[in-house]
């Protein structure tokens, strides 16, 4: 469990954080994803951890969104500073994180599905497979869905 | 703009790092309610044990929890009078509980047992009373419904022993209740005098 702590967690928050854009729930969510995956792990065992903890954490990213009553869509303009750890205040760091904040805005203003399958794919590296395990979707339709979104954002950026 | 130069682009989100001092307060968080969540399962546990226990010693074993609240009601009892009439109480109950049972062999003992407390705290009156706690006159009156109780349960294990097979037993409690009820009329008469 400790391993997969130290080889999930960020990943996990990460993806939380840029689903709630908040970095306090982000927290509370990375901790019920590793103790939900925990109660899991006491009964039998997980064939695909990463899969399953990013099942875990989206579905409760679900119930957020539900318990908030509306979907407050990510693609704030600012992205909190903690989390971008740039140590150099020069342009280049300057010009990085602008670059991130265009990129993370843009990535707001397409639709949910299209979000959720880019930062699956390109951001946290999980497999066809994996994705089509989390999104509860044939791993055809997740191509074409990867296919789709990259085009959406491509208009936009 | 190319899907490879998006896909470049996106792969930037991947430097929005939590820092080494978040991972490590979440993964106290985790720790803490896993020690709770521990925690309150053996504390569920125990309970629905003591629960399972408790619940078992009443259906099965009714004598044995009512002698150990009747032992801590007396022993929790302020003054003689209230001991007294607790056993006294207790006795009868345990004698109704071992009618309604149709007076099992295995029932005797703890009526017997019930018997001797009832016998021992009435013995520890005071036939003038104690002052700030009960009078001469409660004291009679408690000897008295002892009496008749005494009398009441002697009658019933009379017309049992005439009609069951186990008699030898029996007889032993009933010697038992002719002795106490003798003990208490010989108290009975000295409040007459």
């Amino acid at each position: 469990m400790n391993g997969l702590y130290q080889q999930y967690a960020s990943s996990i928050f990460r993806y939380a954080y840029f689903k709630v854009s908040d970095y306090e729930i982000a927290s509370d969510l990375t901790a019920d994803t590793f103790i939900r995956f925990w109660k899991v792990l006491k009964k039998e065992k997980i064939v695909k951890p990463k899969a399953f903890l990013f099942a875990i954490v989206n579905g409760f990213i679900i119930d957020y969104y539900r318990k908030r009553k509306n979907q407050k869509k990510i693609g704030l303009d600012v992205i909190d500073e903690r989390l971008l750890g740039f140590t150099d205040r020069n342009e280049e760091a300057f010009a990085r994180k602008q670059e991130i904040e265009i990129v993370y805005a843009n990535l707001g203003k397409i639709k949910k599905e299209y979000q959720d399958v880019l930062l699956f794919y390109y951001v946290e590296e999980l497999t066809i497979k994996e994705i089509s395990y989390i999104m509860n979707k044939n791993e055809n339709n997740i191509r074409v869905l990867i296919h789709r979104a990259l085009r959406a954002l491509k208009k936009l950026l | 703009m190319r899907e490879r130069e998006v896909s470049k682009k996106l792969q930037l989100l991947q430097s929005v790092q939590p820092n080494m001092l978040v991972l490590y307060q979440i993964r106290k968080r985790i720790s803490a309610k896993k020690q709770r969540e521990q925690k309150f399962s053996m504390f569920a546990l125990l309970t629905a044990v003591i629960v399972l226990t408790f619940i078992i010693t009443i259906i099965y074993f009714p004598f044995t929890i009512n002698k150990v609240l009747a032992s801590l009601e007396v022993a929790i009892a302020t003054n003689q009078y209230d001991k007294a009439k607790i056993a006294v109480a207790y006795a009868d109950s345990q004698f109704s509980l071992m009618k309604k049972n149709q007076f099992k062999k295995r029932d005797i003992k703890p009526i017997s047992q019930s018997l001797a407390l009832a016998n021992t705290e009435m013995d520890g009156l005071k036939l003038m009373g104690e002052k700030g706690k009960y009078t001469s006159l409660q004291c009679l009156s408690l000897y008295i419904a002892y009496h008749d109780s005494l009398e009441a349960m002697e009658k019933a294990m009379a017309m049992e022993i005439v009609s069951s097979q186990d008699e030898h037993t029996q007889m032993l409690l009933l010697a038992e209740l002719k002795k106490y009820d003798e003990q208490s009329e010989r108290k009975i008469h000295k409040y007459k005098k």
